[in-house]
């Protein structure tokens, strides 16, 4: 192997701990250098495969061409890219668009309806404690909802309901804004 | 300047040794790049678009319906709201595309008429220009995380400005 010029004659300096002065030519280790540059080549490798798929698999099928969207067609979330690698993620391994929206939709949802409850809660449970020294009437369950339901049923199952054990006639549905109190 | 009416026009003639130097060194240059094209080109045309077409896919821009805008929504109405922001959030990249674009062909007329530019581009500059003072006017002045109801307000305090501008000309104060 050659050595080079420059180490001899510009005397390629040690480390300052070494032996010797500036002027002493001072030669590599090959050894050393061939560790090295196989450590930066298996780095390289870890990369270097799975880009070089890729890019086969791009080659091999090609870019997509830009296209109207046909009638009464929708297209799937993975046809919206152009490049096959980016198909083939967006199809296998990532979400849609549609997907993280509704996703996000559903959750507001959600928290919508947990606060709206709460404000409501909160507004009873205030004028409660407000109004805590006035005649607290308590309030019944209605049971003629249960009646109701169960006659229509009833209704629906047997046609005409024989009122053994009621005998009253059924309760007019007629305006439905009247709460059951 | 911009003088293009009295426009003297001068003959010329070149001379040979630079007749001869714009044609080597346009042959010279377009030889370099087609020794690197031409194999490619080649390859590309007779080998790979062949295979290609085989497998290759369509693919489409993606189109969104309009959905009902912030000033239509109820209050505390987190879903309209959410929809009206994305939307907002479109129509901003839509807008921003326009302005970037118009900065192209500003540019393209640039390179095209090199030293002609200032007479023969300030239409594309006028587009351009106009269009990024009306996307400030619209967008700009936005706090950094912002939602569709601050640039409703935005629209509403304009709106209101102008009003009041045009009722009393006298008391129109203008900004430091």
């Amino acid at each position: 192997r050659r050595i080079s010029l420059s180490k001899v004659v510009r005397g390629d300096y040690p480390n300052f701990w070494g032996p010797g002065h500036i002027g002493v030519p001072r030669f590599g280790h090959r050894l050393k250098d061939y560790h090295f540059h196989d450590h930066i080549l298996q780095y390289a490798w870890i990369a270097a495969v799975p880009v070089a798929l890729m890019g086969l698999y791009s080659l091999y099928i090609g870019p997509a061409e830009l296209k109207d969207i046909p009638e009464g067609y929708e297209p799937r979330h993975w046809e919206y890219y152009r490049t096959p690698v980016q198909r083939y993620m967006h199809k296998w391994l990532y979400q849609s668009y549609e997907q993280a929206y509704e996703r996000n939709l559903h959750i507001l949802d959600l928290k919508y309806r947990k606060a709206e409850s709460k404000k409501k809660y909160w507004i009873v449970s205030n004028h409660m404690q407000t109004n805590f020294r006035y005649k607290g009437w308590y309030y019944l369950i209605d049971r003629r909802i249960e009646d109701v339901l169960m006659f229509d049923e009833l209704q629906k199952k047997h046609g005409m309901f024989r009122e053994y054990f009621y005998g009253r006639p059924p309760m007019d549905r007629s305006n439905p804004t009247d709460r059951h109190m | 300047m911009g003088d293009g009416e009295n426009v003297v026009q001068k003959e010329f003639r070149v001379s040979l040794f630079e007749r001869t130097k714009d044609k080597v060194n346009g042959k010279l240059m377009l030889g370099i790049e087609a020794f690197f094209s031409k194999p490619a080109s080649y390859l590309k045309e007779n080998w790979i678009e062949p295979m290609q077409a085989k497998h290759r896919g369509n693919y489409y821009h993606r189109r969104f319906r309009r959905v009902p805008t912030i000033d239509e929504c109820l209050v505390d109405d987190q879903l309209c709201m959410y929809e009206a922001n994305e939307q907002m959030k479109r129509d901003k990249m839509v807008d921003k595309q326009i302005v970037k674009h118009l900065k192209i062909r500003f540019d393209e007329c640039r390179r095209k008429y090199q030293d002609g530019a200032q007479t023969r581009c300030y239409q594309t500059y006028e587009d351009w220009q106009n269009t990024r003072e009306d996307f400030l006017v619209k967008w700009g002045d936005m706090p950094p995380q912002h939602s569709a109801l601050d640039v409703y307000y935005k629209q509403v305090h304009r709106m209101i400005h102008e009003r009041r501008q045009r009722e009393n000309p006298e008391n129109n104060q203008k900004s430091v």
